[in-house]
Parts: structure tokens; sequence; C-alpha cells
């Protein structure tokens, strides 16, 4: 068995461990760009909602108008930011863009719940306490859609820097994800849908 | 508890299981073998385990045989898919239409639960009369799961509680422990295929066992088969407890709170009802159940097939416990708090009292206990007699001690604050010695308790509930204890000889206690005395009878008892009333001869950490 024959099962064998690393990245690639689309899903479905709330409430708030539109745009604002994160959720700033669009999002809802407190025929609403209930689903889907990304993201971070990974990795770009996370600080305030 | 390393922990002990599995069902083979060729020895006269005998190969071959069809049965169940195994269990699939508000809240719990784990949507089932609180998963080969829960699990668990319950299951399903379990039931199902053909070789019709040849067969079938299943079930067992501590820790990752996994199990642990699926299909799928029935034997242990409940929760979170009572204390606080701010009093009662118990005053009484003789006063109305003619009697010791204004009033009071005087007596002693704490003198209060104790004396009406509340007040007042006095005094030998009882000796004064406290419960007497033996048991092995607050010369007894127990460790006393704080709390709520006991009870044995 000469040099050359050595070398040769060596490259093949470094070939085939590439090979098995890179498969191994794209499988958990795919796996937190499956969990981003979950969260995509979950909210769409509460952008949804959201106008019907509002038709709804503006039935019955006569003043505050304002608050209601507030609301929109907001709801509008993030779903555009939802819409363009989704395409492609490892360019980088998107995913937090639309993390800081849903926070607008959820301060605005939390003052419509406010000025909700103050119309209890609002409150006493069929449609409006079924709609409150799917919110509600909804909204904890949302954070346990965003959990779930935030696992599959750290196990594919976790994969990419490990050693050998790390070479293939920088090699055939893969790039570092994002976790679902606003850059400011406010995000960490809940987002409260109570009309109880 | 770290999830992550946990499953990992988890997932390598079952792959060992299961490896495990597979070299016992290949040593079975080597056993039907070699069986097989010894059995055949009559007829073939021949040993060569390589080239079996014609006879030892049709043996071999009928054996396999009966697995096979025995595992194609199984494999006929599991392909139809979980919902029809569902159905088979009598569980309704659960509707968004929802007859029932918590079936829909149910439908909600799952989708978000699927959500957080990645896995699709299973079809949910509902055992409606089913009142244990449980759930399952079963499934077929790929996909179809349908996920069942029990009625109990809906009316039993919170929110929070039934998502950790389904989060578990969820585990089960995002670990792919679906298709293992129904294969291992299908192998089973082919091991007791062989022990089941080998008994009807064996037996006739009618019980009598077979001519000779046949019943031979028939035997060693029997033992191959039982053979088979014991190891198989051994080793499903052991295999299903490590996926159990799998699921438990993907539960905890998906609601990413251990907390209500722990109380819905601590939820299991507490009730009555033995926890595995009461139904005829029940005993084939125990191992997929959220928690079966707590085994006690060994040999059943090694059988189980889920972690003893004990164990799961220390494993989930170890300080459950610890966290458990802080957050009942933390509910409690505020119950307190409006006490104390109705009361104004700083020594904080007992807590959780029952909701109908008014903690706050009425105006009138608020308005009546302002000055000083106003809440002596209401101190002495507390011990008016019902009985007309005892009545008479205080108000004329008093009359004497004081004098006839002083009684008029107290006549007064009594009248006006009748009610209140019944139900909210607590809060009116508590306002009262408030105000007399600080305007008057020690030696005073020392004064008054004392003639309080001679006019009750006077009533005849010393009873355990006036002398309860005596103590009370006197606690209330910072008066020191008759009890501490005497103890101050020279009466040095006897403490040292009371100090060296052991819990045995003490039984007697344990028992008065015991029966007390479990006698203010106001249950049926033979509750009683079932709540009483089984409290007693904890202290001492004599056997004592169970006493009654009636007996004449109780209180004299109650207070030697209190001497004798107050001289020991404090350990010991502490946990003494936190026991009878127990015992009061068993029924749910803390009747108020209950709250007066266990006041008396701390403050007499001076642990009033327990009683705040």
């Amino acid at each position: 068995m000469g040099v050359g024959t050595i070398l040769l099962i060596v490259a093949v064998l470094l070939a085939a461990y590439f090979v098995m690393v890179y498969n191994r990245l794209i499988t958990h690639k795919n796996r937190f760009m499956n969990a981003f689309s979950q969260i995509d899903v979950q909210l769409q479905r509460r952008y949804e909602l959201i106008p019907n709330l509002v038709e709804i409430a503006s039935k019955y708030v006569k003043h505050e108008k304002e608050t209601l539109t507030a609301v929109i745009e907001a709801r509008n604002q993030a779903s555009s930011a939802c819409k363009a994160a989704s395409a492609n959720p490892q360019e980088g700033g998107l995913v937090g863009a639309l993390a800081q669009a849903e926070q607008t999002l959820g301060n605005a809802m939390g003052k419509l719940n406010v000025v909700m407190e103050d119309y209890p025929e609002l409150k006493a609403d069929e449609t409006l306490r079924d709609l409150h209930d799917e919110l509600t689903t909804t909204e904890n889907r949302v954070s346990y859609a965003r959990q779930a990304y935030s696992d599959a993201v750290m196990r594919y971070n976790t994969e990419r820097e490990q050693f050998p990974a790390v070479i293939v990795a920088s090699t055939c770009n893969f790039r570092e994800a994002d976790l679902f996370e606003a850059t400011n600080e406010e995000v960490h305030k809940p987002v409260k849908v109570s009309f109880a | 508890m770290d999830f992550f390393g946990s499953q990992d922990n988890r997932r390598k002990q079952s792959a060992i299981l299961l490896v495990c599995f597979a070299s016992a069902m290949l040593a079975m083979a080597l056993l039907i073998h070699v069986v097989a060729v010894l059995v055949s020895i009559p007829v073939s006269s021949d040993i060569d385990f390589t080239q079996p005998t014609i006879p030892a190969i049709a043996f071999i071959v009928i054996i396999w045989l009966t697995c096979c069809v025995g595992c194609f049965f199984r494999i006929l169940d599991v392909r139809a898919g979980g919902a029809a195994l569902a159905r088979r269990f009598g569980a309704v699939e659960a509707t968004t239409s929802g007859r029932f508000r918590d079936e829909k809240e149910l439908l909600d719990i799952v989708s978000e639960m699927s959500v957080a784990s990645g896995c699709e949507m299973p079809r949910v089932f509902l055992l409606h009369r089913e009142n244990a609180i449980n759930a399952f998963v079963v499934g077929g080969f790929r996909g179809k799961e349908a996920l069942v829960v029990s009625q109990g699990a809906l009316t039993e668990l919170d929110r929070e509680q039934l998502s950790a319950v389904i989060a578990h299951e969820f585990g089960h399903i995002a670990q792919g422990d679906i298709p293992v379990n129904m294969r291992l039931l299908i192998a089973l199902g082919g091991l007791n295929a062989i022990d089941e053909v080998g008994r009807l070789l064996m037996v006739k019709s009618d019980g009598q066992l077979v001519a000779q040849p046949g019943a031979i067969v028939g035997f060693v079938t029997r033992c191959i088969g039982s053979i088979g299943v014991f190891f198989g079930r051994l080793i499903r067992s052991a295999f299903s407890r490590q996926r159990e501590y799998l699921a438990d820790a993907c539960a905890v990752q998906y609601t990413r709170n251990p907390e209500p996994l722990a109380s819905a199990l601590s939820v299991i642990r507490d009730q009555h009802y033995d926890a595995g699926i009461h139904n005829v299909h029940a005993e084939e799928l125990t191992h997929l159940c959220f928690q079966t029935g707590e085994k006690t034997k060994w040999y059943d242990k090694v059988f189980a097939t889920h972690p003893p409940i004990q164990k799961r929760i220390d494993t989930i979170d170890p300080n459950f416990a610890v966290k458990k009572r802080a957050k009942q204390r933390a509910l409690e606080k505020p119950k307190t708090n409006m006490y104390k701010s109705g009361g104004g009093s700083n020594v904080v009662p007992i807590s959780g009292a029952e909701p109908a118990f008014a903690l706050g005053l009425s105006d009138q009484a608020s308005v009546l206990l302002i000055d000083s003789p106003t809440c002596l006063a209401v101190l002495h109305a507390v011990f008016v007699s019902d009985d007309n003619a005892k009545s008479k009697l205080y108000y004329d010791a008093i009359a004497f001690a004081y004098n006839k204004i002083f009684a008029h009033q107290v006549r007064e009071i009594r009248d006006s604050l009748y009610a209140e005087l019944h139900n909210n007596q607590l809060a009116i002693i508590d306002r009262a010695t408030e105000q007399l704490r600080t305007s008057i003198k020690l030696d005073n209060r020392q004064r008054l308790l004392k003639s309080l104790e001679k006019l009750l004396l006077v009533e005849g009406e010393f009873t355990l509930m006036n002398y309860a509340t005596l103590q009370l007040i006197r606690r209330k007042l910072d008066a020191e204890f008759p009890v501490l006095e005497k103890k101050s005094d020279a009466e040095q030998a006897t403490v040292q000889a009371n100090q060296a009882k052991t819990f045995d000796t003490m039984g007697r004064e344990f028992a008065l206690l015991l029966s007390l406290i479990v006698e203010s419960s106001g249950n049926q007497s033979d509750t009683l005395d079932e709540q009483f033996k089984a409290a007693l048991k904890c202290y001492t092995k004599d056997h004592h009878a169970r006493r009654t607050s009636e007996e004449p010369g109780i209180v004299k007894e109650l207070e030697a008892s209190f001497q004798t127990l107050y001289v020991q460790p404090r350990a010991i006393r502490e946990s003494f009333v936190a026991h009878c704080l127990e015992i009061a709390q068993s029924d749910g709520h803390i009747a108020k001869d209950e709250r007066a006991l266990l006041n008396l009870f701390a403050a007499s044995l001076n642990c009033n950490a327990i009683a705040a």
C-alpha cells in the first residue's frame, strides 16, 4: 500500500466527515427555520384576530378613537415586519425588527384594554368574550412558538460553533441565527389581554 | 431542573434497555432451540444441537408460529391507529363545538403544546366516566396519534397543571416513545400467545390435565412463554420508567416551568383513589398512562411502569414541598393582614380561617371598644354563660368583685353585642386586649386574669373552650403564664424528672391533646376515633382511649400536660403543634373551635413561631 493510497483513504474519510457535518448543520438550520415559520403562523393568526377585536370595540368606544387607530397601525407595521422576516429569517436584524414591532403592538393593545375597562357593556359582549379566549390561546401559542424557536436556534448555534463544525460552517456560510428578541428592554414586559 | 442534560441522560439509559430487550429476545430464541432439542430426545434419542431432528424442528416452528400469530393480532390493533384504540377504551372525541367549556380549553391547551413541542396536533379524546386524573397517548406506527384525557384531569387540575400534563404526553410523542411502546406491546403480545397456547395444550376445556405427551409439550411451551413474558415485562417496565423521566424533562422544557407539573403530580398523590385507569383493557396499556397507582411491595416496584410519584416530583423540582408551603403561606398572608388591620393586633393568629368567619368588627363594636373600661367590660362579657342561672351568678360575682355599675355595664354590652361575641370573638378580644395592653400596668393585667379565672370558677363554666379563650387573652395581654411562673419557682426537681421523660411515657399527654384537637373538628365519633388512632400512632405504641372535652377536670389535666410538654425540647413542641395544625387542616378548613384550641396549644407550649 503506497503513500498515495493512504492519502486517498484519508481524503475520502475527511470528505465523508465534511458531508456528515454539513448535513447535520442543514438539519438544524431547517429545524430552526421551521420553528420560525411556526411563530409566523401564530402571529398571522393574531394579526387576523386584532382587526375583529377593534371592530367590535369601535361599536362601543366613542371617544378614544385614536387608541383604536394606534392599534391598527401597530398591527399593520408588525404584520409587514413579520412578512419581511419570514421571507428570510437569517437576514441580520429582520427578526429583531419584528420583535420591536411586536412590542409596539403589545403596548397599543395594552392601552386598548385599559380603554375597554371603562365600557362594561363591551366586556359583556358574547362575541368579544369568544374573541378574547381565542386571542389568549393565540398569545400562548405565540410564546410557546417563540420558545421552541429559541430552543432550535440554541441547538443550531451550539452545533455551528463546536470545533470541527465551525470550519464547515464558516466555509459554507452558515450564519449565526438571531434569537427572537427586541433590541430594547421594553420587550420583556408581558402583553396583557385580560378583560375580566 | 436541567432538562436538556436530563434528557440526554435518560435517552442513553433507555437505549441500553432497548438493547437488553433485543438480547433477551435472542436469548429466548436460543432457549426455545435448546428446549426443543431436549424435548425431542424421547422421540429421536439423538442429541445434536446443530442439526435438530425433525420433531424438534416441528416444535420450534410451532412455537415461532404461535408467537407470530400473537404478534399479528396486536399489529392489527395498532395498525387501526390511535383513534380506534382510544375508542376501545370508551373515549369520546373532543370537539370545538364545545358542549362544555373545559373541552374547548383542553383543545386550546393541546394546540398550544403542539406548537411548543413542534409536533403535529393529535386527535383528542375524553374519558367521560373516568374520575382519576390521567392522560395517555396511543398511536399507530406513524402519525395517527390520539391523546386521551380523563374527565378527572379536566375537573381537578387548573389550566397550568393540565398544560403540564399534556406537555408530558407531548414529550412522549416528541421522543418517539409511541412507536417503541407499540412495538413492545406487539412483542409482549407474541410472548403472551406462547404462554396461552401452552395452557391450552396442557389443560382440557373442563380443567383436567390432558394425556402425558401433550401435557409435557404444553408445560414446556408454557414455561418458555412465562419466562419470556416475565423478562419482557421486566425490561418494558424499566424502559418505561426511564421514558417517564424523559417525558417529564420534556414537559418542563415545553412549559419552561417545573412547578405546575410537580403540583399536578402532587394533586394525584393526594388523591384518595387509585390513579390507574379503571377499564377492562387497562392492564395492557399501563405503561402509556401519565401515572399509575402506587406500588408498595418490592416485586411490584420491579414491574411498575412508572417511577413513584414522590421520586418524580423530587426529580422535577427537589424543593417542591418547600416552595408549595411557602406559596400557601403567601396566599394566606392577605387574609391575616386583613385581620391585622381590622383587629389591630401584633399577634397574628393561625391562618386559614373559614371564609364565613368574619374578621372585621362591626361599626357598633368598633365604637364601643375605644376606652379601657368598656374593653374591660367586654372581656368579662365574653365569658357570660347562656344559662340564665349561671349568668346571674356570674353578674353577682362581678358586682361583688368590682361594683354594681360595672356588672350592669357588662350585662349591657353582652346584650348589645350578643351575636358578635359569639361569631367574632377573636376579633373582639384582639381589639380589647390591644387597648388594655397599653393602658394598664402588668400587675393589674395579671390581677385581671386571676379574677377572670375566679369568676369562671364561680360561674361553674370553666370549660375547655373558656379555658382556651382565657389563655388567649392572657397571651394577648402579655401576662405571664402560670405554667411559667411555677416552673421558675422552686420546682427544678420536677422539671428535671419531666425532661427525662421519653416519648412513650408522655403518651398520656399526647393522647389527651390529640383527642381534643381531633374532637374539635366536630366529626362523627367513628371518624374521630379513626383520626385519633392514626395521629397517636406517630407518638406512641401504647393504646390510649380517646378523651372528650366534657369530662370533668379535663382542664386541670390539660394544664398538667402542658407543664410536662412545656419543658421538652423546642423542636418536639413545635413539630407537635405543627402536627395539630395539619390535623385541623385535614378537612380543608379550620373551624372556630379548632382555631381556639390551636391558639391555646401554641401559646401554652410556647411555639409562637408556628402560631404566626
